[in-house]
């Protein structure tokens, strides 16, 4: 019994830990759905318009967290390499490095209000104002 | 256990040989095994450690370029400077990223090999945050410089991204001075391995030697120096010196070899020295036998000589002997005749006092009856017939019929009983009867007790214990000849008077007569000798000394057996076994 029990814990613990990452966009974005590959391109400013009227607005994180860097390192880079790549972005004049917010909730309220935005939270945060592209995780 | 000096050559050579490859083997195999070691030590510091230790050097080093190209930036007003100065700035965030690269590269291979400790780890997790911060202070200073807010710019690089900086320079310091512990402790590492791996190596390369030195050192004094002395010996003895000897200092083959030539001069000088002593001694016997071969030709004609008188002796001899034992034949012969003499008295008797009153008594009943024959010729019968009447009367006619039946009776009697006897003789004196008959023992026994009754009838109770007795296969008279032997000695031991007594029966297919007496025996000191011819206890003229010998040979030539027992004073037995059937001859 005991034991049954401490591996339904460590379970739980493991499942919140690698909790699924949601990529989540505005209703406005023309997509249902998006790859790795072109995700990339989206966050590292490769690609800059959905189509003529609606532009690409990723958000990032401000504080440093767990799901942040499983995110980016789904994308195949290190968060500092993110910031080296929007660094470089920027000093080339080509756009500014994505908005850093503080919370999840700030990110949905963020990507819900703003057309053409792009972000990402934990699928326990999702709601119903964003709509889900991608799921990553487990 | 065996001494070393006692195996094989072979064998030393291999322990030898063996050790010393043992020794060199390990001594390789340790600095073998010591060098790898060594090497991957130094594969360490120079393939990792080195390496990363460059790598973020490098990005130290990239950083302050970075943070030295951020301030020149500031002081850039026209827009080529900044251009040129931007892609500066570029390339060395590329430079910084390449280094991160490598490093991580790196740091994966450390983690395989197991040198990426849990302290670089957290040094470098320090680092990357701090960078992060960095690149995100960057882009504020940027956006400072680009929207002219230089003032606000100067404030945050020397602020802020100062402190940034100067976490990141020293965290990255800190990783140089933890590679240069690391590598400092590798090198010291392989410094102490290289030292034990010196010392080791030249220990056993110097055991090693003079394992050798003593191996050679033994192998020529176990090998060449004996070898050296058995070839100077055995030159010796090819000179002709056999009294070399070597001394044997070990078992192995040279020491046998040793031994075996010593064996081997010693042979030879034992067979040279008896060559040349029997070579004298044959000499001297040769010259000997020269000599005597003369004086024996001369004995050997005198021999021949003699020869000749010897055999002729021996003719003699036999022939006398024959005569002695014709002498003992007689003198059997003579018991025989005394025997006979008193045993056919009696009846003679009989016949001879029989006869004159029978002559008498005819007599006088012829008298009568040539008185009654005359009887017709006298005229006066009845005269006659009275006188006649009266002289029958007188002589008693009918008593002298009766008389005339008994005496004829007892003529008779007499005659039948000497007739026996002389039958009895007759059988008894088969004595050179050489046929073998098969015949009845016990008859043979009791004519010749017969024969000897005169002398035993008043003095010796004769006991017979007669067994069952076949007929008997042999020479009958020589067999009876025997018996009287035996029974004449046995009458003779008794002085007085005593008791004979003869058992006969079968033992085993062998008919066994015994006749004992309770005389005065045999003493020890003379048994032995009584079956010797001519041995006798008689008074010399009294007997031949003969007859035991010659019954001996009697029962001998019947492949039969004569033993004696006594005892002085109670008597003696006589044991005569006899085959049944007499096989050959």
């Amino acid at each position: 019994m005991n034991r049954a029990f401490y591996i339904l814990i460590v379970l739980l613990v493991a499942i919140s830990a690698n909790a699924q990452i949601a990529v989540i966009a505005n209703k406005s974005v023309p997509v249902s759905s998006i790859e790795r590959s072109r995700l990339l391109d989206l966050y590292s400013g490769e690609i800059k318009q959905w189509n003529d009227s609606i532009p690409v607005i990723v958000f990032d994180y401000k504080p440093k967290s767990e799901f942040k860097d499983r995110f980016y390192k789904y994308l195949g880079k290190s968060t500092a390499r993110m910031k080296s790549i929007w660094l470089k972005l920027m000093l080339a004049g080509e756009g500014d490095p994505p908005e850093a917010l503080k919370t999840e909730e700030d990110i949905l309220n963020k990507v819900a209000t703003t057309p053409g935005a792009l972000g990402f939270v934990r699928i326990n945060k999702i709601s119903d104002q964003v709509k889900v592209l991608l799921k990553i995780g487990p | 256990m065996k001494k070393i000096r006692d195996f094989k050559l072979s064998t030393k050579q291999l322990i030898g040989f063996g050790v010393i490859l043992i020794l060199m083997g390990a001594a390789n195999i340790f600095s073998i095994h010591s060098m790898r070691d060594l090497k991957f030590g130094f594969d360490r510091v120079t393939a990792n450690w080195l390496p990363r230790a460059v790598a973020v050097t490098n990005i130290n080093l990239n950083t302050s370029e970075l943070r030295r190209s951020q301030l020149q930036y500031i002081m850039l007003n026209d827009a080529h400077s900044r251009h040129v100065q931007t892609e500066e700035l570029i390339s060395f965030i590329d430079k910084i990223n390449e280094n991160i690269d490598a490093y991580l590269a790196l740091r994966d291979q450390a983690a395989e090999m197991g040198i990426y400790s849990e302290k670089e780890k957290e040094l470098y997790d320090r680092f990357n945050d701090q960078w992060v911060e960095y690149q995100d202070l960057s882009f504020n200073f940027f956006r400072l410089v680009h929207s002219g807010n230089s003032d606000e710019a100067v404030a945050l690089i020397n602020g802020p991204l100062k402190d940034a900086y100067i976490e990141c320079s020293s965290v990255l310091q800190n990783l140089v001075s933890l590679y240069q512990k690391e590598v400092g402790q590798a090198a010291e590492n392989a410094a102490k391995s290289f030292l034990a791996v010196r010392g080791v190596t030249i220990t056993l390369l110097i055991t090693t030697m003079l394992l050798s030195l003593v191996f050679a050192v033994g192998l020529v004094r176990w090998t060449v120096v004996p070898v050296h002395y058995l070839e100077k010996a055995a030159r010796s003895v090819a000179d002709g010196n056999l009294d070399v000897q070597l001394k044997v200092s070990s078992k192995d083959e040279i020491g046998n070899l040793s031994q075996s030539f010593n064996i081997m001069t010693r042979a030879l000088k034992a067979a040279r020295d008896k060559t040349e002593e029997q070579a004298e001694r044959l000499r001297l016997q040769w010259e000997v036998l020269r000599d005597t071969n003369n004086e024996l030709e001369e004995k050997s004609k005198r021999l021949q000589q003699k020869n000749k008188e010897l055999k002729e002796a021996m003719n003699t001899l036999k022939a006398m002997q024959a005569q002695l034992v014709d002498k003992e034949k007689m003198a059997s012969l003579g018991q025989l005749t005394a025997g006979i003499a008193h045993e056919i008295n009696n009846p003679i008797n009989f016949v001879s006092s029989g006869v004159s009153p029978l002559k008498r008594d005819f007599q006088e009943l012829k008298e009568l009856l040539n008185r009654y024959a005359r009887l017709h010729t006298i005229k006066a019968v009845p005269e006659e017939l009275e006188k006649i009447r009266a002289f029958r009367r007188r002589i008693d006619a009918d008593f002298l019929m009766e008389e005339i039946d008994s005496l004829l009776n007892g003529i008779a009697e007499g005659a039948d009983r000497t007739k026996e006897i002389v039958s009895g003789l007759r059988s008894f004196s088969r004595l050179d009867e050489n046929v073998i008959k098969s015949v009845d023992l016990h008859e043979g026994i009791d004519n010749t007790l017969m024969l000897l009754w005169h002398k035993i009838k008043h003095r010796i109770e004769v006991k017979k214990e007669y067994g069952y007795l076949p007929q008997v296969e042999c020479h009958p008279g020589k067999i009876n000849q025997v018996f009287l032997n035996l029974l004449n000695n046995a009458v003779q031991a008794i002085e007085n008077e005593g008791k004979i007594v003869i058992r006969t029966g079968m033992e085993d297919n062998t008919v066994c007569v015994s006749i004992s007496d309770d005389g005065r025996g045999i003493g020890p000191e003379i048994i032995n000798k009584i079956f010797d011819p001519f041995f006798t206890t008689k008074e010399v003229g009294e007997g031949t000394g003969l007859g035991l010998s010659i019954s001996y040979g009697i029962i001998q030539k019947h492949h039969g057996s004569l033993t004696v027992e006594s005892e002085p004073g109670k008597g003696s037995t006589f044991t005569i076994r006899l085959p049944l059937k007499q096989n050959s001859e």
